[in-house]
């Protein structure tokens, strides 16, 4: 279907579809793995607690449903965390970044640079270890705080960030 | 007036502090209160509580009123503020959105506004001056409005367009009566629910205990729920009539250049300035009674709204088509509706959306009721039957329209709405798929702005790459500015 009337022709302008995107590191996958990783260790400590002090103690059926579920639970993170890892790719154009994420429901944002109201580049513990980055970038749309495109190389995530600091157009 | 100077407010806004922080002690007033009536203390020990509440509630009041002062330096808002824990807030000019003058009754006996200014951003702050004379007011105001557009150099009072939107007392009654009561019943629940529990903390008396000792003195009969709800309506009704008289009554509109002022309320008047680029979107909308009698209420939709309090919002209530128009005109002159065809989302949305939030609620609430009410729980299927209905109504009736500058969607189950949006008010824009929707080639489409965002539901592909890729290269080279 067409819309009529538009002021351009949609086949000449910029498609943000047919650009190719730049996939993150493929370290930052050990990154999300550990991250996880630790979380559930962490939990799976305080459920092994619970079920062993919680009075009266849960019957067989109940500890099964639990740790099942558990289990259940670890796997489809860890099925999540790979494919969506696959999905995470961006790109920057002249005048904006595109950036693809999501696995089941999947997602492209276009972020205009004159629309940045500020971004910032973060490294966190983990992040550091594998000598990786990530990189904020703050809108003033009300519905998202901001978009992070994590698992680039700091130098990369420098980089756009001076990019991005630099087509920010002043207020007035 | 100098405002280079560093001001205090009236010296009257001191009863206004002790107001202020009366209402934020009350409950320890009330339980202080309470214990005493129940140990029985004599009256001194009264007159002795009571004086060193006046001389905390006072003291404080006196600090505050002493510490606070405000200044204009270089084009820019200051106030400093705060005895212990200092406070600057520095606003330039050009991040002030609304510059709000309010009165309540007090206000009006005392001749003087409350002054309130927003900003709007990531960086937020909000300054409330409580008491100024009305010229000092004014003079403050257009102070600081003065520069609300540095593209319009000086505004007489030939480019000044006055529409004045009155609203007769039968337009007041038709808005109070079609409010949705049915809301009003449920805050007043809310309340009351609220207050129940607050019994126990000042008096010590557990209502819940009381209610099960005397309840069954008190015969529950169809009658009496009957009657019940008629009353809880007609005081919802009452309620209603009430604040929309209250709220609406001289209800004045000006548009300028710079932007629109709005002026309304009985009790507590309020003027509102709402500089026009400070507009992201406009909307309006009418449930199923107002739509009926042709009654619509607008919204301007200004940034940062989420974090504003309800009584902030700007909603001005329309009773003819035509001034619709001229207020929707004033941010976008040709509607997208009045030039192309309307566009429709796809049918199956409807059986989408009741597959995906309408099943598993049915089979989540269902099971839960089934240990309540046994298989009584199965009529909560009529709901799921409802549901569905519904989905298919709001598909049938939601269009949007494009045009170069905007977009236009109606929708509305029972009643209607309608949204203009400019493309270049958007922020980030983002196209969505679940699985479904990939192997059928759709989208929704979901155009973020600093005032929420405006959603475009199962689409095609095309239509929303087109739609993106059109909304992106308008933010990017349109020279009008977002705010």
């Amino acid at each position: 279907m067409q819309f009529q009337n538009l002021q351009v022709d949609w086949q000449q302008l910029p498609q943000a579809a047919s650009v190719e995107m730049k996939p993150i590191e493929k370290a930052y996958l050990k990154v999300l793995y550990l991250a996880w990783g630790i979380f559930f260790l962490l939990m799976l400590a305080a459920l092994i607690l619970s079920l062993i002090y919680i009075d009266p103690t849960p019957t067989f059926f109940w500890k099964a449903v639990i740790i099942s579920s558990f289990i259940l639970l670890v796997i489809a993170t860890y099925i999540i965390t790979a494919a969506s890892f696959k999905r995470k790719a961006y790109a920057v154009r002249e005048k904006d970044v595109l950036y693809r994420t999501g696995w089941i429901f999947q997602k492209l944002h276009i972020i205009p640079f004159n629309r940045v109201q500020h971004c910032v580049v973060q490294s966190g513990p983990i992040e550091r270890k594998f000598k990786l980055a990530s990189i904020s970038i703050y809108t003033a749309a009300s519905n998202i705080h901001d978009i992070s495109i994590k698992g680039l190389k700091p130098d990369d995530a420098e980089a756009l960030k001076s990019f991005i600091m630099q087509q920010i157009q002043p207020l007035n | 007036m100098n405002w280079q100077e560093p001001q205090r407010q009236s010296a009257i806004g001191i009863f206004l502090f002790a107001g202020k922080a009366f209402r934020e002690m009350i409950a320890i007033v009330l339980i202080m209160f309470g214990s005493l009536i129940r140990k029985e203390k004599s009256t001194s020990a009264y007159l002795i509580t009571l004086l060193i509440l006046a001389v905390i509630i006072f003291g404080r009041a006196l600090l505050e009123y002493l510490y606070f002062r405000f200044y204009i330096l270089d084009e820019q808002f200051v106030v400093k503020k705060g005895l212990f824990a200092k406070k600057n807030i520095v606003i330039p000019f050009e991040r002030i959105q609304t510059v709000q003058l309010e009165q309540s009754l007090f206000h009006r006996i005392i001749h003087h506004y409350k002054v309130s200014i927003d900003t709007a951003g990531s960086d937020k702050a909000e300054v409330t001056i409580h008491a100024l004379p009305y010229d000092k007011a004014l003079s403050l105001k257009a102070a600081l409005t003065e520069h609300a557009d540095q593209a319009v150099e000086n505004i007489d009072s030939a480019t000044t367009q006055n529409h004045i939107i009155s609203l007769s007392f039968k337009d007041l009654m038709k808005l109070a009566i079609s409010h949705n009561h049915l809301e009003t019943v449920g805050l007043m629940i809310a309340f009351l629910l609220a207050r129940f529990n607050d019994i126990k903390d000042w008096f010590g008396i557990d209502a819940y205990d009381y209610l099960e000792e005397h309840g069954k003195e008190v015969a529950v009969t169809t009658q009496a729920i009957g009657m019940l709800i008629f009353f809880a309506l007609i005081i919802a009704i009452l309620i209603s009539v009430l604040r929309i008289v209250l709220k609406f009554s001289d209800l004045q509109i000006t548009l300028s250049d710079k932007g629109f002022n709005l002026k309304h309320g009985l009790l507590n008047s309020k003027q509102q300035f709402i500089g026009s680029n400070k507009i992201q979107y406009v909307q309006w909308n009418a449930n199923w009674i107002r739509r009926k009698i042709g009654m619509y209420i607008f919204h301007v939709k200004t940034t940062g709204e989420q974090d504003i309090k309800n009584k902030q919002k700007i909603q001005v209530p329309v009773t003819r088509a035509d001034f619709l128009t001229t207020l929707a005109a004033y941010y976008q002159s040709i509607f997208p509706s009045a030039e192309n065809n309307a566009n429709n989302i796809q049918k199956v949305y409807a059986f989408r959306k009741t597959l995906l939030i309408g099943f598993p609620t049915t089979i989540v609430i269902t099971t839960a009721l089934y240990f309540a009410v046994d298989w009584w729980s199965l009529l909560f299927l009529l709901w799921l039957i409802y549901f569905h209905f519904r989905n298919i109504i709001y598909r049938n009736n939601f269009s949007f329209w494009v045009n170069d500058d905007a977009l236009e969607i109606t929708s509305g189950v029972w009643g209607r709405q309608r949204l203009i949006l400019n493309w270049h008010k958007m922020q980030v824009v983002t196209i969505s798929q679940g699985i479904y929707q990939r192997s059928h080639e759709l989208a929704d489409l979901i155009i973020h702005t600093a005032s929420g965002d405006v959603v475009l539901p199962y689409i095609t592909l095309e239509q929303a790459q087109m739609l993106s890729d059109y909304a992106a290269m308008k933010a990017e080279s349109s020279q009008k500015r977002w705010m």
